[in-house]
């Protein structure tokens, strides 16, 4: 009996081994090159992905109206590190993928006045309303991490931390994984945990 | 409503600490003559007697109402009864599951008993699937019971009352979402006879249980996982003369299955096999797979049995 289980899941398997890869969107995977990508920063700026070869990019996607990033920004925990990894050379785009009217989507002149308010440091923060970038990396959550090396490898692909909440006395006790991801690539050291699984707000996607 | 108004005004107030108020009583007292006051206050006693010992008033919260119901009206000495936190959600609202899925947070309950009171972990009604633009998350929308099983010690009085608080969080979303604490409480009488049934809430307490997700005997399940699915197959015990159709699997674990991804329900030799795409985030593999199996048509011969428990050794075939 478990024999017949066996072999038919087994067929099945092979099945799917060869038709599952076909069904799947060409979307960001650690370890392969991160996707190129063209957006608008909130000064009009244009910034492609390729521009900065040679540099570590992480990307952070964003809504400020979010409980998940309240935390980290009301704590100034995010602030902090894109203030000490931008000091290392460290490129940090936040992204905001919300489409019009919904939440935590921003005009220019708003995305700036939030950047100042929270007193946010990132090199850029870049303003994708249609969504395409976000969904070219499979942007989930607000917020969600990746971490692109200098050779244009996605080397990292999700959540901020490994506690799940909304509450800024959980920072303290979560393991970064962005950090520790940021200091093995800046150590020449292979990335410990790649991927995880983000948490947060749903990314308010048209 | 007015809090409401605010809280869109100023989209980043610090809404997502705040505590909800309590309720302010009416300052009736100013309005009426001395004469009424014995009347006023008798009837308030008994009010409050009657009303307090098994629903502690409902705590309002942005999007959410909050409350402690007791299925019983009182408490006896060494035995366990169930108390529900009760959470109604604005129109279109929703909070989570346990597993909330792509996005979200489930709702926490944190007890604080009077000593010796054994709190049990929630008993979660099987989620709805809700999908907005590929990402999928598992909650509640319209109101949710979550009960949890309490023991009381022995050694409590009969004749006193015991008072039983809970913390909660949860996250309510619609395509905003906002987090929300209350500190409930719920006052209850010791008394040493079998207690009387919480009329006004029997029904919610039964229509819950008829979604809690139980174990089977008669329904034989076994777990494999390969490079690309999890393939859950499922034997069909002899006496089901009836057919397995809009199976769901809701994991309980977060980071194993691509919750997005369509499942597929096969004809097997022996019954079933449904097919369900893994996370491509997924990075350690559970030896167990856990969660529910739904089936709208029910897992027995009535439609009530419709969540089936699974716990299931996770075995690789690669």
């Amino acid at each position: 009996m478990k024999r017949v289980i066996f072999l038919t899941l087994s067929v099945l398997a092979g099945f799917f081994l060869v038709l599952a890869p076909l069904a799947r969107a060409a979307e960001a995977q650690v370890d392969k090159p991160a996707p190129n990508f063209t957006l608008p920063d909130t000064n009009g700026k244009s910034h492609s992905l390729s521009d900065y070869k040679g540099k570590i990019v992480v990307l952070e996607w964003l809504n400020h109206d979010c409980p998940f990033v309240k935390k980290l920004y009301n704590s100034g925990h995010m602030q902090k590190l894109q203030k000490t990894y931008g000091k290392k050379g460290v490129v940090w785009f936040s992204i905001i993928s919300s489409m019009p009217g919904k939440q935590g989507y921003c005009t220019p002149e708003q995305a700036n006045e939030l950047i100042k308010q929270k007193k946010a440091a990132p090199a850029a923060l870049l303003l994708d309303p249609d969504g395409k970038v976000g969904k070219l990396y499979g942007a989930k959550t607000t917020p969600h991490m990746y971490i692109i090396t200098s050779d244009g490898v996605l080397v990292y692909n999700g959540a901020i931390d490994d506690i799940s909440s909304t509450k800024v006395e959980d920072i303290a006790k979560a393991k970064n994984y962005v950090q520790i991801g940021l200091d093995e690539v800046m150590a020449g050291k292979e990335v410990s945990t790649k991927t995880s699984v983000p948490y947060g707000c749903s990314v308010k996607y048209k | 409503m007015s809090q409401k108004q605010n809280l869109q005004q100023d989209k980043n107030g610090p809404e997502y600490y705040e505590k909800s108020k309590n309720m302010k009583p009416n300052p009736i007292w100013k309005r009426i003559s001395l004469f009424q006051y014995p009347l006023i206050s008798l009837a308030l006693f008994i009010f409050i007697y009657v009303f307090i010992a098994f629903s502690a008033e409902p705590q309002q919260s942005e999007h959410v109402k909050a409350r402690l119901i007791s299925e019983v009206k009182s408490i006896q000495p060494g035995e366990s009864f169930y108390v529900a936190l009760w959470l109604k959600m604005d129109k279109l609202w929703h909070t989570y599951w346990k597993n909330p899925g792509d996005s979200g947070l489930p709702t926490k309950i944190e007890w604080n008993l009077p000593d010796g009171f054994v709190p049990g972990v929630v008993q979660w009604p099987y989620p709805k699937r809700f999908e907005k633009s590929g990402l999928v998350s598992f909650g509640y929308e319209g109101e949710v019971f979550l009960i949890t099983q309490i023991e009381a010690p022995k050694a409590i009085k009969s004749g006193t009352n015991a008072k039983l608080s809970a913390s909660v969080d949860w996250l309510v979303c619609k395509e905003r979402c906002t987090s929300g604490h209350v500190d409930l409480v719920i006052k209850m009488p010791v008394k040493d006879k079998n207690p009387k049934i919480n009329r006004r809430w029997a029904s919610h307490f039964r229509e819950t249980r008829k979604k809690l997700s139980r174990i089977s005997s008669e329904w034989e399940v076994n777990a494999f996982i390969n490079k690309d699915q999890i393939l859950i197959h499922i034997d069909v015990p002899s006496e089901f003369k009836g057919e397995l159709k809009n199976i769901t699997f809701f994991p309980e674990q977060g980071g194993i299955i691509n919750y997005s991804g369509s499942q597929n329900l096969k004809r097997a030799q022996d019954g079933y096999i449904l097919e369900v795409q893994r996370s491509k985030l997924s990075t350690r593999l559970p030896a167990r797979l856990k969660g529910v199996l739904l089936s709208p048509e029910g897992w027995g011969n009535s439609r009530e049995k419709r969540a089936l428990h699974i716990d299931v050794p996770l075995m690789n075939v690669n």
